[in-house]
């Protein structure tokens, strides 16, 4: 069987890549709030999910996992995750979503404040133990402080919203996916930078990159990354695309994971015997591989899977983030060097969608079948 | 309108280019393939004239079993089909049996305009529209960076150094085109997902009537006899500016012959 990206998975991404390097070079990461947005919408990446229906292309998130990689290696600004991959599963009829005209964002559960609520035209809300959908005209909006320059955090408040019942499950395991996949962009970005520095910068008469105690740091990032991508691409897997009922609307597949508390009820693996809650496959049956156009709801394990990915791909970006800044040296603090956007991005997205903390626990859980508590 | 664009893999021009040691050919695997860029406007320019006018875009490439991502990138970008001319024994051809070999691909597939780009950034002999031209015996309107179709009838906008020549033909023609002439698209990602169900045709030396005696690098008319790397850059001459410096200056670009 072969894991790797099929053809046509690698040239979306490429392509995604030469229209952000021509459209999002860290210059305009200083000057607009959403650079190449329109490049991208024109090439169709915001209905990658989308089913035809809606003017998208019907695939899977294991399609676009490349092509979201490398939203995070240009440190895209906006809801590139939410409005890609979450509105997929949760409003995928919604006009306006594949042209890229509605913008969402989300705010999930245990998460303070939400990212770039000041652009969307739809915020989804995870508020006391429900999901809401609020539109902009009836929405409150605090800017809050946050450490990424380009990924601004608002306090939500709202009157008027409808509820979005149970079908948000896939979506925020959609998100978290996508969200680690940019952040093995981000970290893969960092390290070809950093790399590139410990290269040009000499210090008693030799690059700093010869010096073992700077280029294994820089090993130790690329271990982390290659060991963290299998993981995310694992997860999409697990995850697969959005559902489609007859009309194009989403199906709610609920699959335990992200929703539930942390310990209370765990995500049982394919080992752990028939799933007694509304699962969309037998467990047992194998993960088809990325088959374009071909939808189907989470894995059993779907839960256990993103949160793998998450704990590592977040932790790999923060590797790469510490050590980016420490063999840049002083210079990685300043303003000037463009650096410090991959740096913010790397915390930001880090703790976005649940820190790696949290994901660890749920793993623990998943694994322990929620059996003894954290110190046995 | 049956418009065919010649397009080429190059290596990636970001990347070191080598030769190989042991016939002196360039060595296609050391460095990534990717589409000669002045072919992207070529393709461009071919699916313009094609949505104003009606009509079909062929791919014509020649090169080794790894130019198919050339082609794929041109299908995505909204060609129709692709024609890949693909023997190892043209291998180490030089510009006039590439031609040669193109002309007779061309033949076979059949055209009313061919584009391509006016070079290519391995080679840069910039000749190949004049040759193919000329073995095709039809008009010839090389670096373009206007075009226009009216029936039969073929405008273009050749630059040249004091502005540019309005130079008219009628179709069949050959036209190369200049970067200045379009803004080549992105590949859509509808686009990407159908270029691989478009035909692809593969042919050999024997399915173009190519004749292998003149094709190859037994058969190129010019010939690399040995290379070496450029030599590293001199260090240049510094003077210091000790009240005297202007006289420095003027006393070697004096040794220079510049004053």
């Amino acid at each position: 069987m072969n894991f790797g990206f099929t053809g046509d998975q690698l040239a979306l991404g490429a392509t995604v890549r030469d229209v952000l390097r021509a459209h999002c070079p860290p210059a305009a990461l200083r000057t607009e709030r959403r650079p190449a947005w329109k490049q991208l919408a024109g090439l169709g990446f915001f209905g990658l999910l989308l089913p035809a229906g809606s003017g998208g292309l019907g695939l899977s998130l294991a399609d676009a996992l490349p092509a979201l990689e490398e939203t995070g290696r240009a440190c895209l600004p906006g809801p590139v995750v939410e409005t890609a991959v979450a509105a997929a599963y949760l409003q995928a009829g919604l006009p306006g979503l594949a042209s890229g005209a509605v913008c969402v964002s989300v705010l999930p559960p245990g998460q303070a404040y939400a990212p770039d609520a000041d652009l969307a035209d739809l915020l989804v809300v995870a508020r006391a133990g429900g999901w809401h959908l609020v539109r902009k005209e009836s929405v409150r909006l605090a800017a809050r402080p946050g450490v990424d320059p380009c990924r601004p955090l608002f306090e939500v408040g709202f009157d008027v919203s409808e509820d979005l019942g149970g079908a948000v499950e896939p979506a925020l395991l959609g998100a978290t996916v996508a969200t680690a996949a940019q952040l093995i962009g981000v970290a893969r970005e960092l390290l070809a930078v950093t790399v590139a520095y410990a290269r040009a910068r000499t210090q008693f008469g030799v690059a700093v990159g010869s010096f073992q105690a700077v280029k294994h740091q820089l090993a130790d990032v690329a271990v982390a990354v290659e060991f963290a991508a299998p993981l995310v691409h694992r997860a999409a897997l697990s995850v697969g695309g959005p559902l489609w009922g007859p009309e194009d609307g989403p199906v709610s597949r609920p699959v335990r994971g992200l929703e539930d508390g942390p310990v209370s009820r765990p995500v049982r693996g394919p080992a752990g015997g028939p799933e007694d809650g509304p699962v969309s496959r037998p467990v047992g049956e194998p993960a088809a591989g990325p088959v374009s156009g071909q939808a189907r709801g989470p894995l059993p394990s779907a839960g256990r899977d993103v949160s793998a990915a998450k704990a590592a791909a977040g932790e790999a970006a923060v590797r790469a983030a510490r050590v980016a800044l420490q063999v840049h040296g002083a210079i990685g603090y300043t303003e000037e060097l463009d650096l410090r956007f991959w740096l913010a991005r790397a915390w930001s997205l880090s703790t976005a969608y649940g820190t790696a903390a949290a994901h660890r626990e749920r793993l623990r859980a998943a694994i322990l079948n929620g059996g003894p508590g954290r110190y046995p | 309108m049956n418009i065919v664009v010649c397009v080429k893999q190059v290596p990636d021009t970001a990347t070191e280019r080598k030769l190989r040691s042991d016939d002196n050919t360039l060595d296609r695997d050391a460095a990534d393939g990717v589409v000669n860029e002045l072919d992207e406007y070529a393709v461009e320019e071919a699916l313009k004239l094609k949505e104003a006018h009606g009509g079909e875009v062929t791919v014509l490439t020649m090169g080794p079993g790894k130019a198919t991502e050339t082609i794929r990138k041109a299908l995505a970008m909204g060609a129709d089909k692709a024609v890949h001319l693909s023997d190892d024994a043209l291998h180490g051809s030089d510009a006039l049996s590439t031609s040669y070999a193109m002309a007779q691909a061309l033949n076979k597939v059949g055209f009313d305009l061919v584009v391509l780009g006016s070079e290519s950034t391995d080679a840069r002999t910039g000749v190949l529209a004049a040759m193919l031209a000329e073995r095709l015996g039809v008009a010839q309107l090389t670096l373009a960076n206007k075009v226009d179709v009216d029936g039969t009838s073929i405008t273009i906008q050749r630059i040249t150094d004091y502005g540019y020549d309005r130079v008219e033909a009628t179709l069949p023609a050959v036209v190369s085109v200049v970067e200045k002439i379009n803004e080549p698209r992105y590949p859509s990602f509808k686009g990407i997902m159908a270029a691989k169900k478009k035909p692809v045709e593969t042919l050999a030396i024997g399915d173009a009537s190519i004749d292998p005696s003149q094709v190859g690098l037994a058969a190129a008319w010019s010939e690399v006899v040995d290379f070496a790397a450029a030599p590293p850059r001199a260090a240049g001459t510094i003077v210091k500016d000790e009240g005297d410096g202007g006289a420095k200056a003027a006393e070697f670009l004096a040794s220079k012959k510049f004053i």
